[in-house]
């Protein structure tokens, strides 16, 4: 995650931005993609990014989202092998990405989604231990982006908010 | 929401730009490419390493279950189960081999599902399906030799299920073999959702797990076919006695566990079998067994095919026990009536003759039946009792067919106590031995007695005729010979005493049963017995039926020679009612013949036929042996045989078997002279 906020930083600002970022949020700096950081470094990066840019730091996080998904599409391609649209690619993340994921980074913890499926509409319930469901939601727009697919992507439940668990629907227009 | 960088600015300005920062900018960025690939590398390196461990990890599990174990079923539903977990499969699904339908197959009742509801008619479909043979349906990749990966089985022609896989938003189907040898022993089907083709390496490690389990079924044929051969007999395909054993057993506990009647037994024995292996070979025999098996199949098939009619109506089970024995177990509520049909159908089928090597051979048989009263606590005695049946039925003549019944159980528990007495009265010595004298005939001299057993059971005398057949068929003969052969050389050494310089001395003559004289310490015993007693060999002599002579020649020729270097005389006794051949005669080491009575008794002077004896005569002195006729009545037979040339003789004309004391008595007053008082000793 954090090479993957390297390569959007530097993409959007250029290197000097995330050196800049690593200064202010006082974070160690030298991520390599096989390695587990922090999460509260991670917050600390996304913190001093809406710092400096104005934002809201669940908009950054959700724009950090929306943004990593062709950057991981590019370095991961078994992800979307057969896979031809956000359906089928948020219906997969179980039983394909998750543990393509477990394969490479051991020990990282994937959270396990439940679906709830409809003919316009898939429901993505989960207990987001690290509270990451902001960039979630950027990566389901990012599917959407990739796949050049139009729908509504909505939190109604949200464990920041004190629910038992996040659920993101994606809707699309009938 | 904006992508971050868009439309933002960002608000430091740039460090000024020269020719320095221009140069280590692009060292960086180059810096940066470097570390991606090298990220690049070792994620993809530590992928396949993760993959090629979980793929060794689930077929080292695969293979060591199937190593240890000896169910084929327990360990398609550990692999199925493994596979699914490990590769990702929501469904895994078993179908085995019809064995029934070559080349069929159908679902094994094993499969592994993490899905969810949609899928439930899929799942359903699969455990329930059933596939004909391969050239009627289009599920090829079920009988490929490898593993075979099937994409849009949702649409695919011909695939029955195809339908309920749309719906299970399943897309692709990997099938595995396993296989022992080349046939197909079953299949696992795995269905994906995705359609990503597994890649050729993990095909390789799922024909191997299939290989594995190929092995488990492989055992299992062999241990089967074991137990198979175990189980049935080699020449005619029937159950053996091992077979016939466990399912009488078995059948005999289930009803009395039911509380219920035991099944009907019946037992069938060859009349003239024998006749038709000595005479025709073994090969002659050996397809007289196997058509009597066939005939017998026949008639249980028929029967058993009624009952697939009318369940309840019986269950017959065949079995050849050995030789010309075979047996039927007749279960159900009409066994009974059954078991006495079956049995005259038995004897109906072999009316007809079989021709064999053109010969018509007639074999018939005899059948005993024992059904169940309720009385019987153990298997073994009712099979005793249809054995003891089919020997009644036997010694009734051929073609019979005896049931067990209560007259026979009452002779069987009183020859059973006869026995048990016998074996009692041998430990306490509850015998007498009484002495027929015999005589050289021309000069009326006594030469020696024989000895003949009495059982004193209580106050009663028993003779011989109704003990020795019961002590010679429970091996109670062998005790008692011993205490006869004691006794009488103890009496030898008293009589000797009486008449110490007789010459020659007398002798006592001694009955050997069969079973004693083929006991391969017989010779040993008569040194003991002589020893501990201190007779002379030449005061005794043996009496051995031609039958104990004959059973196994070499034993008879070395103990008769045995004997003869002890200097103990040997008789053939009976001699004319046996089966030997006159001829065999001159290769048994003997000193004399002893005439049945049978021979002598009913030869009176004005109805006399002595051919038969004149020609037993003649050959025993053509081989310098001795004779000695027995059952004398009359004076005239005396007068004959005496004309012709016979030695010896006993019988009532002279004496009656004495006891011993009177016995020493004609010693004393007999000292060498003819016999003369012997009607006073009769009547006295």
């Amino acid at each position: 995650m954090f090479n993957v906020l390297e390569e959007v930083i530097t993409d959007a600002y250029g290197p000097e931005a995330w050196d800049s970022l690593i200064c202010m949020a006082g974070a160690e700096g030298a991520y390599s993609s096989l390695g587990t950081y922090p999460d509260s470094e991670f917050h600390a990066l996304a913190a001093a990014t809406a710092t400096l840019t104005g934002q809201a730091p669940a908009d950054v996080l959700q724009a950090f989202g929306q943004s990593a998904l062709p950057i991981m599409v590019k370095r991961f391609p078994l992800f979307l092998e057969g896979v031809d649209d956000t359906r089928t690619f948020l219906l997969s993340l179980n039983s394909v990405i998750h543990p393509e994921i477990r394969k490479v980074f051991i020990g990282t913890g994937c959270p396990h989604f439940k679906y709830g499926v409809g003919d316009d509409v898939v429901q993505i319930t989960y207990h987001s231990r690290r509270r990451f469901c902001d960039i979630a939601q950027g990566l389901a727009r990012g599917a959407l982006a990739h796949f050049g697919e139009t729908a509504e992507v909505s939190h109604p439940e949200c464990m920041h908010e004190g629910a038992e668990a996040c659920r993101l629907d994606i809707r699309w227009a009938a | 929401m904006n992508q971050l960088g868009k439309n933002a600015s960002w608000p430091f300005p740039e460090s000024p730009a020269d020719e320095r920062i221009a140069q280590l900018e692009r060292r960086l960025e180059r810096e940066r490419r470097a570390r991606q690939e090298a990220e690049r590398l070792a994620e993809s390196g530590l992928r396949d390493l993760y993959v090629s461990r979980a793929r060794i990890e689930l077929l080292n599990g695969i293979s060591v279950r199937a190593n240890e174990s000896d169910d084929p079923m327990e360990v398609l539903r550990l692999a199925v189960r493994e596979i699914c977990t490990t590769l990702g499969f929501p469904f895994g699904n078993v179908l085995i081999a019809d064995p029934d339908i070559p080349g069929a197959m159908r679902a094994a009742g094993i499969s592994f599902a993490r899905t969810c509801d949609s899928a439930q008619p899929f799942i359903k479909a699969s455990q329930d399906t059933a596939l004909p043979a391969p050239e009627s349906h289009a599920e090829q990749p079920l009988m490929q030799q490898v593993p075979v990966w099937t994409p849009h089985i949702d649409t695919m022609e011909g695939f029955d299920r195809a339908r309920a896989a749309r719906i299970a938003s399943f897309k692709s189907m990997l099938t595995v073999p396993v296989l022992s040898g080349r046939d197909v022993e079953a299949v696992l089907e795995f269905f994906s959702m995705d359609l990503r083709e597994p890649e050729l390496e993990l095909l390789d490690v799922l024909l191997q797990a299939g290989l594995q389990i190929g092995g488990v079924f492989r055992r299992r044929h062999h241990a089967d076919r074991l137990r198979e051969s175990a189980l049935t007999d080699p020449l005619t395909g029937l159950p053996n006695r091992a077979a016939f054993a466990q399912n009488i057993e078995r059948c005999f506990q289930q009803r009395r566990e039911a509380d219920e009647p035991a099944p009907s037994l019946i037992f069938i024995d060859l009349d003239g079998f024998k006749l038709v292996n000595d005479t025709l070979g073994h090969q002659a025999g050996d397809q007289l067994l196997v058509d009597m098996a066939d005939k017998l199949r026949t008639l249980v098939k028929n029967a058993n095919a009624f009952e697939d009619e009318n369940p309840a109506a019986c269950n017959v089970q065949l079995a050849r026990l050995a030789g010309d024995e075979f047996t039927l177990i007749v279960d159900g509520p009409d066994r009974a009536e059954l078991a006495e049909r079956f049995a005259a159908e038995i004897h109906h089928s072999l009316r007809q003759p079989q021709w064999m090597d053109n010969n018509p051979v007639r074999v018939t048989a005899s059948i005993g039946i024992a059904h169940d009263d309720g009385n019987y606590t153990t298997v073994s005695d009712m099979l005793r009792d249809a054995d003891l049946a089919m020997y009644e039925a036997k010694s009734l003549g051929s073609e019979r067919t005896v049931v067990f019944d209560q007259k026979m159980r009452n002779n069987v528990q009183s020859r059973l106590t006869l026995v048990n007495d016998l074996r009692t009265a041998c430990e306490n010595g509850d015998f007498i031995l009484h002495y027929q004298p015999i005589l050289a005939l021309d000069t009326e001299q006594l030469v020696g007695f024989e000895a003949l057993v009495r059982w004193q059971r209580g106050d009663v005398i028993v003779p011989p005729s109704e003990f020795i057949a019961a002590a010679e068929e429970s091996g109670v003969i062998t005790l008692l010979g011993q205490w006869v052969m004691r006794e009488a050389c103890k009496t030898a050494v008293r009589w000797h005493n009486l008449a110490p310089d007789r010459e020659p001395p007398l002798r006592i003559s001694i009955n050997v049963a069969p079973r004693q004289f083929l006991q391969p310490t017989f010779v040993q015993q008569v040194r003991e017995i002589l020893a501990e007693t201190g007779a002379d060999p030449r005061w005794i002599g043996f009496e051995i039926t031609e039958g104990a002579a004959i059973t196994k020649p070499h034993h008879t020729a070395r103990v008769l020679e045995e004997l003869r270097a002890l200097n103990i005389q040997v008789g053939l006794d009976d001699f004319g009612t046996g089966y030997s051949s006159l001829s065999r005669l001159q290769t048994i080491p003997i000193d004399n013949i002893k005439i049945d009575q049978s021979f002598v008794r009913t030869q009176t002077r004005s109805n006399a036929q002595w051919s038969v004896v004149k020609a037993m005569l003649d050959l025993a002195h053509a081989l310098q042996l001795r004779v000695v006729v027995e059952g004398l009545e009359t004076e005239f037979q005396r007068e004959e045989l005496t004309a012709f040339g016979c030695e010896y003789g006993q019988g009532y004309l002279f004496s009656k078997p004495l006891t011993e004391a009177d016995a020493a008595a004609l010693i004393v007053e007999q000292p060498e002279g003819p016999f003369r008082h012997m009607e006073r000793l009769i009547s006295g």
